[in-house]
Order: structure tokens, then sequence, then C-alpha cells
């Protein structure tokens, strides 16, 4: 009887010497990705306070481009909404809306080449210069998001740490992606025609 | 920047010296060597035809006339020791004890010594007038800015807080370069760093140091190399895989900045830098508001080719102007002149 107890008990330290590591591996894992989500979510943050000043601005030269102007103030108002950070579905959601805004404000900015008088006012040069400094660092924030999701994947995929994972819940998380069309090479007419 | 060793081997060094020495031969500058400076017509060839071509000729008379005076010098300085050693050998008691002869031979050696200096000085003298009429006139083509020297006010142990100086104890610095690109302040120098023991003195590093310094700051320290250590607070930042990540490790206090800085153009142009010098084993350290790039080389730098041979500067001045401009493309790359409110 003592035997048996005392293998047992055996048999469950070793088990808890085993599996803690694996245990501290994952929280550290997903508290990373978590961390490189509020970085995301800083950067956005400054972007999204850059850009009422950028369209103020835009709009006193740029009549012709109210629709770009609505679709750009409601995508920053989805943006700025909470969201539940823990769950892929919601990240997901939330890292395509912002991506969508970074493509319309791509669209804004290739409109402004055509206004002179816009492009070479001196608070939109120093604006513009602004936002590019946030999307540089929106951009590394992007890149350390999704170093840390690769490591948190791995982690939950390849066994044995896959098992830990699924007792504790932590799911995969979702790339912060860019654009598919941000993918596609350029057709030079589309410019020159 | 490596000044070009098109050069002469060991070999060919020898046997202009012998040549020198017994057919009083010295090596002349070609015809084809000066109308190289005008076949092409760029804006660094027409500095250098402005600036430094009009200078060649009056380089070339002083050249052979510092070989002539080694010359006479050397032969000189023989028949004075010749004369040392026979009055030594005629007029003074031969040495008993194993001390008088080290005595005898202790001042023969300074008298070799003494000598093989004087009879050297014009070759020496030579190299510093190219140092300082030549080298400040190649960095002026960079902007009036810029400014050479051979003797360095820079102390390499301000760099210490970039986290990437080996420990050392002495240090020599020499060729230093000042200016500013786009309004970023530039400081290259040249330095040898080793460490002194009781007993003798290791050399710990040689090469270059390049110092930018920019209008952000950083809120933390990224640095990156080959074979570099782990300092106390810092992360790896695993980058995504290319020739960089291939070569160098990075560490950082902030995941995210290290990622700003350490963008894909910026990591190439670092590995342009890096391919500019054989060993490749380069460092570097964003910290305060400054990226320091440590770059080891073999060769002593910024020196002028041997006074054995006619140099019309052309292929020096070409050489610096490629490695400066990959600098130049780093700072452009990084935006350091850019101020933001950020």
């Amino acid at each position: 009887m003592l035997t048996i107890s005392l293998s047992l008990a055996i048999v469950a330290l070793s088990s808890l010497v085993l599996l803690y590591p694996l245990y501290v591996g994952l929280i550290r894992k997903k508290n990373r990705v978590s961390e490189a989500l509020g970085n995301i979510d800083a950067q956005l943050q400054q972007r999204l306070d850059l850009l009422p000043n950028i369209l103020k601005l835009a709009k006193r030269f740029m009549d012709h481009e109210s629709t770009l102007f609505e679709e750009i103030t409601n995508l920053r108002t989805a943006v700025s909404q909470p969201y539940n950070k823990n769950h892929p579905t919601s990240v997901q959601a939330h890292l395509t809306t912002a991506q969508a805004l970074t493509e319309k404000m791509g669209n804004l900015v290739v409109s402004v080449e055509n206004y002179p008088a816009l492009k070479s006012d001196q608070t939109m040069v120093q604006a513009m210069q602004t936002y590019n400094e946030v999307e540089g660092r929106l951009s590394a924030s992007r890149r350390f998001y999704n170093s840390a999701v690769t490591e948190l994947n791995n982690a939950v995929q390849i066994f044995p740490s896959s098992v830990v994972a699924k007792w504790l819940r932590i799911e995969q998380m979702p790339f912060f992606e860019a654009d598919p069309s941000a993918k596609k090479a350029i057709d030079a007419d589309q410019f020159l025609s | 920047m490596p000044l070009p060793q098109s050069k002469p081997t060991h070999s060919k060094d020898i046997s202009n010296a012998v040549r020198l020495i017994f057919q009083n031969y010295i090596e002349p500058l070609q015809a084809e060597d000066l109308t190289e400076a005008f076949k092409e017509d760029t804006s660094f060839k027409a500095h250098y035809r402005k600036h430094i071509f009009p200078f060649i000729q009056d380089l070339e008379e002083r050249r052979i006339q510092a070989l002539r005076t080694v010359r006479k010098r050397s032969f000189a300085s023989l028949g004075l020791l010749i004369l040392y050693l026979l009055i030594t050998i005629n007029f003074l008691p031969m040495p008993e004890t194993s001390k008088e002869w080290e005595l005898r031979t202790f001042f023969f050696a300074i008298a070799c010594l003494l000598l093989g200096t004087w009879a050297l000085f014009p070759a020496r003298k030579h190299r510093s007038s190219i140092k300082a009429e030549i080298f400040p006139k190649i960095f002026e083509f960079f902007g009036p800015e810029f400014k050479y020297q051979e003797a360095s006010p820079f102390e390499i142990e301000s760099l210490e807080a970039s986290n990437i100086l080996p420990p050392f104890n002495h240090e020599e610095t020499e060729d230093y370069i000042v200016g500013r690109y786009d309004g970023v302040k530039l400081e290259i120098v040249e330095s040898d760093l080793s460490k002194r023991y009781r007993n003798g003195e290791r050399r710990i590093f040689r090469g270059l140091f390049i110092q930018l310094e920019m209008n952000k700051n950083f809120s933390g320290q990224t640095l990156f190399g080959a074979g570099v250590s782990k300092p106390k607070g810092y992360d790896e930042v695993k980058l995504e895989e290319s020739p960089f990540t291939n070569t160098f490790t990075v560490y950082s206090t902030d995941q995210m900045e290290a990622r700003y800085l350490l963008t894909q153009t910026l990591m190439e142009r670092v590995m342009e830098l890096a391919s500019l010098f054989p060993d490749k084993k380069l460092k570097g350290s964003f910290y305060n508001n400054r990226l320091l790039l440590m770059i080891p080389t073999k060769d002593n730098l910024f020196e002028p080719s041997s006074i054995l041979y006619p140099n019309t500067f052309l292929e020096d001045t070409q050489k610096i102007q490629q490695e400066m401009g990959v600098i130049f493309q780093i700072i452009d790359t990084l935006k350091l002149s850019e101020k933001t409110r950020l």
C-alpha cells in the first residue's frame, strides 16, 4: 500500500516537474502576444489621434473626396471600439479593420499628390511626416506581434505543449497580415494611362 | 575606409627598395595614371580634377626628392655605423664579461635606431604631408563641413554606453573625420584597443568607429553583431529570416523599437557596408540618440600607399566615395534628419 502511494506520489511529482516549464512557457508566450497587441493598439491610437487634423487639412483642399473622408471616419470609429484581446475572432476583426484603415489612408496619401497646394502646405507636410513615423512604428509593432504569435502558435500546435495549451484553453491567434491588394504586382499602366 | 592596396606585393616592395638603393631607380608616374582623371565627367571626378589633381605633380616631385634623401642618408648611416664599429674594435678594449657585451650591443642598437630614424625621416615626413594636404581635400567632396585630421580628439571610452565595446585599458586613435550629412552629425575614427598586462599587451580591436547623431532619442537600446553576447536586461530579437539575421544576432531592451529601426532596407544597407570590409564582423548599437558602428579591419587605414610607388590618389578617393555613399544611405534609410513630434 505504502509502495503504491509512494509510486503515485513520485509519478505526480515528476509530471508536475515536466509539465510546469511547459505551462510557464505557454503563459509567457500568451502574455507576449498580449504585450505585442498592446503595442499595436498604442500605435493605432496615435494614428487615430492624428487623423482628425489630417482630415481637416485635406477637406480644405479636396472637395471631391467626401466618400473617402466618410470611409476613413467610419473606420476610425470602428478601430477605436473595445474588443476581446483573448479571443482570436475578436482580435482578427480588430486587425482587419485596422488594416482597412491603413489602406484607405494610403488612398488619401495618393490623392494628396493631385493637390499641389495641399501637398506643399507646411502643416500638412509636418502632419504627414508624423503620420509616416507612426506607420513605421505600426509596421514594427506588427512584426513584433507576428513574431510573438508564431511562437505561441508553434507551442499550441506542437506536442507536448499542445496538451497543456488545450488544458489551459489557450488558442492559436491570428497573424496581422498585409491587405491582399498590397501583395499584388503593381500595373504601371494604371498610373500612366 | 581601406585605402586600396591595388597594390604592390611585398616582393615588389623589396624589389623597388633594392633598385632604389643600388640603381638609384625610382618608379615614375605614368601618363595613363594621369589621363584616368579625365575619362568620365562625374561630380566626383570634377572635384578631384579641381582640388586634388593640381597637387599631384608637386607631390610626385617631393616624393622623388624624399626618396633621394632617404637613399643618401641610408648610405651615410651605413658609413657611420661601419666607422663606429671600427672605432670600437680598434680603440676600445674587447668586452670580457657578458654584461660588457650586452652594454656594447645595446649602444650599437641605439646607434642603429637613431641613424635609421634619421635616414627614414624624409619618407615619414612625406607621408604626413600627404595626410595633411590631400586627405582633407578628399573628404571636402562630401560637403564643406567635412573635416579630416590625423590626430584624433575622440575618446573611445565615451562610447561605453553602447554596450558593444570589448574590455580594454589602452586606446590609440587616429584619422578622425567629422561632418554633417543632411543635418546628421557623422564622426569616423580609426582605433586600436588593447589590454596591457604586466608582461605585455594584447590587441583587442583594430578598426573603425562610425557614430551618427540623430534628431530622435531612443526609448531603449538595440544592438546587433556577429558573435555579440547578450548584455544583462536585453532580450533576443527574432527577426524575419534574411542574410542579415543569418550573419548577425540582435538584442534589445525594446522589441518594438528594434523592429522599427531594423527595417528590411536598413538591414540591407548594413549588409552592404559589411561587405565592403573583409571580415564582415561588424557590430552596431542604437543608444541614446546615436547609432554606433564598430567595424574591425586587418589593415591600418587612411594610410597613403608606399612611397616607393607613384600615386594619383584617384583610386583612394573613389573607394572612400563608395564607402561614404553607403553610410549616407544608412542615414537616408533611418530618416535620421527628420524631427517628428513623437
